[in-house]
């Protein structure tokens, strides 16, 4: 019991900064609650790293109080702007709706088609919550032992949280992986006080719990509520995904990020609402922040952005360079930052250790391993236990593509899941890591690769084949 | 009554997908009261299931079907089609997950092959030449209805596996702390790890000898669960495990002839019930 008071505080201080800085940040305008708690918690944990981060490289001890009291008095002050702000800008549109938290309406006639629609939604919930429970129980009991973490991550997290500082990096297996992660379980482990190998793992959970709210709200904007759910249902299908989310790998939280920060750049071209587009910079900074593969989402993150900032004539020139700094400058300041820090400590210690994993290889003939790639991409997706039959389905939603391609959101989740796409193509054609991605090494990794942008598919895939009816109203 | 399960599905969709009926929000627009349908729906579905004889047989054609696609593709295969399928449904085995198993997936892969180009065929001859698509229910909506059911249905069955596989976990972890689960995983490696850090004090810093494979998971996956276990009492080299010019421990694992590695200042302390772990220290770092 003890325990998990700890653990509540442990969350509860990120998610209490995540939630005052998007109080902040959307002080103008309203957030539906529930994407508010989720992004509060990405955003409080991602804050939290850097600012454990900043400490490290400061060399100040890392403690419950160095790290916890500074979160908590920007937190209220935060809270205090808010406020204040509010008082002084009292606006009717921003009242909290009833049912932000609980967004169904039960109907006030009994009907059959309301019944059917009544089973079929509590179907799915059911799914949902027995996966989710499925999760959690094992975030909870079950101690790490996928090789990975124990070899690498949390190895780096006990070692942070017994140094109680972050020590030279050259000590760390993969000096040049990035610390997101390592962190945040340190973190778990120093309000603990003591070094638990079941209880670092309940990040992750709540991690997919977090996404699935964001995967739902999307959806049931794009679509409707009950297209949401499926799309969660859809999502909880993968095999893969639901294993992520209790072995204590860093793949989930980079899914998280990654697709979080494209749905919220979809989110700013939609709205037109600045917010996003911080918050967007935010989490593609917390993705060069959380795996090496970070780094290159984070310039194809870019690539969205500008196409999203300059295809059409909404914004005046000048706000477009606005925009353009205020997604730059944060997501370019925690990526920049830790590749300086990182670069600077290993060469100053030992420049024998490889910076990155990657090195370019650039030859003709390598080219002709374009076929094999194409192949084992094509194995994985279709003849691997991970993805259920989600593929099948996405090709064949895809046959409306080329009606439905007008809409922004189709246009920029397809171009995102090709520029992935592409972008592995391009990795395995042209550097060392073809073995990783299409080589002997594959089995286990491309799958990993195809999991940080699989929830892309899946938004793409509902919002395709829901049917635009001339009457698609909800019963609900 | 011998009615073959093509035309009762052709019944079926006769019925279910009136053109005044709105499918996909199962709504009523107008004609036909939804309750109506669903008891004649029932009813069909009734004879469908006392005529399950036919409907086995024409599942049995198909995957016989994809049996024949599949052994032209000069993959082997040690069990029958549909006990693969099946095993693969239900039998969700978490650790093998992602490393996939190709071969015995080839199965379902042509299974969904044939049962896609059937369930087209059936769908165009329904949709199409028989002018059931309305102004609603377009051809292209209909194969991504199909298609969902198909997932809903795959990760239905898919979830029954995922709950048996946590009930078996649930029974085995019952009652036991963390580090009787953290034994229970890792057995051996484990209980020497911790025994070993039982019996030395302070700081050590050791070399990883072993004759197993450095490329191969058996050693990266010794080596890593003694390092994590280990910690912080012994310390490796974590770029080069067996080089550590200040080591005064020295931890062998599958190593033949273990003695000849052991100088004559050290002394074993500790060694696993299988005397495939050893852990040796330095005399005079021993208290």
């Amino acid at each position: 019991m003890n325990e998990l008071i700890q653990i509540s505080i442990s969350l509860s201080i990120p998610i209490c900064l995540g939630y005052c800085i998007l109080s902040y940040l959307f002080r103008r305008s309203t957030l539906c609650s529930l994407t508010k708690l989720a992004l509060s918690y990405g955003l409080g944990l991602g804050c939290l790293s850097i600012w454990m981060l900043i400490l490290g490289i400061l060399r100040l001890p890392l403690t419950t109080y160095s790290i916890g009291f500074p979160l908590l008095f920007i937190s209220f002050v935060l809270a205090t702007l808010t406020y204040i702000y509010k008082k002084n800008h009292i606006n009717p549109n921003t009242q909290l709706h009833h049912n932000d938290l609980f967004p169904y309406k039960f109907p006030l006639h009994v009907s059959f088609a309301s019944i059917i629609k009544i089973i079929v939604l509590l179907l799915f919930l059911d799914f949902i919550c027995l996966n989710l429970f499925y999760t959690f129980w094992y975030a909870f009991n079950m101690p790490i032992f996928a090789y990975d973490a124990i070899a690498t991550i949390a190895y780096k997290a006990k070692v942070i949280w017994t140094h109680q500082q972050l020590p030279d990096l050259n000590v760390f297996p993969h000096p040049s992986y990035p610390l997101f992660i390592p962190f945040i379980q340190a973190w778990i482990g120093f309000n603990l006080n003591y070094w638990s190998d079941q209880y670092i793992n309940i990040i992750f959970p709540i991690c997919l719990t977090s996404y699935l709210m964001i995967h739902y709200r999307f959806l049931s904007e794009h679509t409707n509520k009950t297209w949401g759910l499926l799309g969660c249902v859809i999502l909880l299908s993968s095999n893969l995904l639901t294993y992520h989310a209790g072995i204590a790998y860093r793949d989930l939280f980079l899914m998280y990020f990654n697709c979080v920060t494209i749905v919220l750049l979809i989110q700013w071209s939609n709205k037109k609402d600045s917010s996003y587009l911080i918050l967007a910079s935010f989490f593609s900074g917390f993705t060069t922040f959380t795996k090496l593969e970070g780094t290159a989402y984070f310039l194809i993150h870019i690539v969205i952005f500008l196409f999203l900032n300059f295809k059409d004539n909404v914004f005046y020139l000048k706000k477009k360079w606005f925009n353009l700094a205020k997604f730059i400058f944060p997501s370019f300041i925690i990526c920049f930052g830790y590749h300086l820090f990182k670069i600077m400590t290993l060469f100053a210690n030992d420049t024998s250790i490889p910076l990155e994993k990657m090195e370019f290889e650039f030859s003709l003939e390598k080219l002709a391993l374009f076929p094999t790639i194409i192949k084992v991409f094509l194995i994985n997706l279709f003849y691997s236990n991970n993805w259920n039959i989600f593929w099948f389905l996405f090709l064949i939603g895809l046959i409306h593509l080329t009606k439905k391609f007008r809409r922004l959101e189709i246009k920029i989740l397809f171009l995102s899941l090709l520029s992935f796409f592409c972008l592995y193509i391009m990795v395995s054609l042209f550097t060392t890591n073809y073995i990783w991605i299409a080589g002997e090494k594959s089995a286990t990794g491309l799958s990993r690769l195809f999991l940080h942008f699989f929830p892309l598919a899946v938004l793409l895939l509902v919002i395709l084949i829901y049917p635009e009816l001339e009457d698609t109203s909800d019963v609900f | 009554m011998n009615i073959s399960a093509f035309s009762l599905l052709k019944q079926l969709y006769r019925e279910s997908y009136r053109p005044n009926f709105n499918t996909f929000t199962f709504k009523q627009i107008g004609g036909i009261h939804p309750l109506t349908i669903f008891g004649s729906f029932l009813f069909k579905l009734m004879i469908l299931v006392l005529n399950v004889q036919t409907a086995y047989h024409n599942l049995l054609a198909c995957l016989r079907l994809s049996f024949v696609w599949l052994s032209s593709s000069k993959l082997s295969i040690d069990s029958s089609c549909a006990n693969v399928i099946f095993n693969h449904l239900i039998g969700y085995q978490r650790v093998t997950i992602f490393l996939s198993t190709y071969l015995r997936m080839a199965p379902i892969f042509y299974t969904s092959v044939t049962i896609s180009i059937l369930g087209i065929i059936i769908g165009y001859v329904t949709l199409v030449r028989l002018k059931f698509i309305t102004k609603y229910f377009y051809l292209k909506n209909a194969i991504g209805f199909i298609g969902i059911i198909g997932i809903l249905l795959s990760s239905v069955i898919q979830q029954t596996g995922r709950m048996t596989e946590l009930k078996e976990k649930m029974n085995d972890l019952q009652g036991k702390n963390e580090t009787e689960r953290i034994q229970k995983i890792f057995n051996g490696i484990y209980t020497f790890a911790k025994s070993t850090q039982s019996k030395i004090k302070g700081q050590h810093h050791a070399i990883f000898l072993s004759d197993l494979d450095h490329t191969k998971e058996l050693y990266m996956l010794s080596f890593a669960i003694l390092k994590y276990h280990l910690y912080p009492v012994v310390t490796f080299n974590i770029h080069s495990p067996e080089n550590n010019p200040d080591h005064d421990t020295i931890i062998l694992i599958k190593k033949d002839y273990p003695e000849k590695y052991l100088p004559d200042d050290y002394q074993i302390i500790e060694t696993s019930n299988d005397h495939q772990m050893i852990c040796a220290v330095r005399r005079n770092k021993i208290k």
